[in-house]
Parts: structure tokens; sequence; C-alpha cells
């Protein structure tokens, strides 16, 4: 067989599928819904929790920031005496004489 | 109706008369991209992409040319475009299916290995075809599997007659060249 009759034959085999018979809906639905307008009501209750969600980031961004800063300025624990923790003067015995 | 009565329609909103154009070219969308990846799904794919990027830009359709020969430019760019995107994809389904078929050489070997030998005939066509120069590939699935005339596919390439002729000639060297090992 001449290499451009194997060619033909190959072509005419793939000229002869069809597509599916719903591919004209599939494309109609698709574009349906790419153009429909979006609701004003799913609209700006979307913009709503979005702000929401920001407020509720802030707001947790605040608190657990002064948390922090409760536990750092703890004057109990700046005025921590070593000294008065292992006083050893009590294992000294000329203390109990 | 008349196609710019129904881009006029299109136009001023009313998107179901966008489905009477789907209609009447559907059918040659698919038959280029089929020409360019060989398989119903991602040709359908192609086909949807088309349509959905046709339905976007209609406004900027300015019927210097006729529609269809704007719907095929948007085909052919979407078909090279989609070939491209899909390079290793492709190869990976290439490869389980050639392991597919020899898995599958069952007790009635002779019928087969016929099987196997046109699958491979088969195969071998579609590669050569695909690796063809991205211009030669294009002039010849548009002259092969949507049968236009060399006048047609200047007019979408935006070339000359003359140059088309020359890039057919080339696309079939190419192609004996290629497949000289079935003869």
């Amino acid at each position: 067989m001449k290499t451009e009759d194997v060619i033909d034959k190959v072509i005419e085999k793939e000229k002869q599928v069809e597509s599916n018979p719903f591919l004209s809906t599939r494309i109609m639905s698709k574009i349906a819904t790419e153009n429909a307008p979006l609701n004003k009501r799913v609209y700006f209750f979307r913009l709503l929790v979005v702000a929401a969600s920001i407020a509720l980031v802030m707001r947790m961004g605040v608190s657990i920031g002064k948390i922090y800063d409760e536990h750092r300025i703890d004057r109990m624990a700046l005025n921590i005496n070593d000294s008065q923790i292992e006083n050893l003067i009590y294992y000294m015995d000329a203390a109990y004489e | 109706m008349s196609e710019q009565q129904l881009i006029k329609e299109i136009l001023s909103g009313n998107t179901n008369a966008f489905k009477i154009l789907v209609d009447r070219h559907q059918g040659m969308v698919f038959r280029t991209a089929m020409g360019f990846v060989h398989s119903k799904e991602d040709a359908e794919d192609i086909t949807q992409e088309v349509f959905i990027q046709a339905f976007r830009s209609l406004s900027a359709f300015q019927e210097k040319s006729e529609f269809s020969t704007w719907l095929y430019r948007i085909t052919v760019n979407t078909s090279i475009n989609f070939v491209n995107r899909n390079k290793l994809r492709r190869l990976l389904i290439d490869t389980g299916e050639n392991l597919k078929a020899l898995l599958n050489i069952s007790s009635d070997e002779k019928n087969a290995h016929q099987r196997l030998e046109s699958d491979e005939r088969n195969k071998m066509v579609r590669n050569a075809i695909d690796n063809l120069p991205e211009k030669q590939r294009t002039a010849f699935v548009l002259s092969k599997y949507d049968d236009l005339s060399q006048r047609e596919i200047a007019d979408i390439m935006k070339i000359s007659e003359g140059a088309v002729e020359q890039l057919l000639q080339r696309a079939k060297a190419n192609l004996q060249k290629k497949l000289s090992r079935l003869q």
C-alpha cells in the first residue's frame, strides 16, 4: 500500500468519529453559567462574610497580642530574689547555734 | 436566519441564538480539533473552549472575513495551544496504550498481531502529522480533515495561495520521508 493511501485511510477513520450529541447543550450550559448575573443578595452576603472574617481575624490578633503583653510584664517574676529561694544559711550549722 | 443577523441577535442579549451558530459549526470545529489531537474527548474539550472563546469575543468580530473563517482561526490557535499544554499527558497516555495493547495479546495471536500492527501503523501516521512544523501541520489538517480549498486555507492562515501550496507540498514530502518504512 502506498504511504499516501495509508495516511488517507487513517484520516478517513478519524473523520468518521462523531462528537457527543449533547456537546452543543454542554457548551450552551457553560455559556449560560458564565453569563448569569450574580444575584445581588448573594453578592452582598459574600461581601459581608469577607468583611466579618477580616474583622474577626483583627480582633483575634489584638487579643493574642494583649495576652502576650500581660505575661511579659510579670512583676512577680521580675522581682524574684534568687538568694531567697535557696538561702544557704539554713544549711549551715552556725546558724542554728 | 443569516449569520450576520444571528450575531446581531446574540450581541443584543439573545444568548439562545448562539446555539444555532454552535449547531451549524460544531462539526467543522470538532473535525479540525481531531486533526490536531486525534482523540474524541480532547477534540470535544477544544470544541467547547473554541465556542466559549468565540462567544466572549463576538463583539470584536468585525465581519471583515466570514464567520467560519474567524472560527477556524480560533480553532487552530486553541488546538495548537492545547497540544503544547498537554504534551506530557499525551506521552503518558500513549505509553499506557502501548502497554495495554501488548498485554492484550490473547490466544488468537494472529489476529492480535495484525491488530497490533494496524494500531502501530495508525500511531506512526498520527505521530508523523504531529511532528510536522506548525504551519505545515495547520495547512495539512485544514486541507485533509476539512477538505478546504487552498484559497480558504490562505484566508484562514492569512497567507497567499502560493504559500499554502508550498506548505502542503512540504508537508506531504515530510510525511513521505517519515513514513517510508510503511511501504
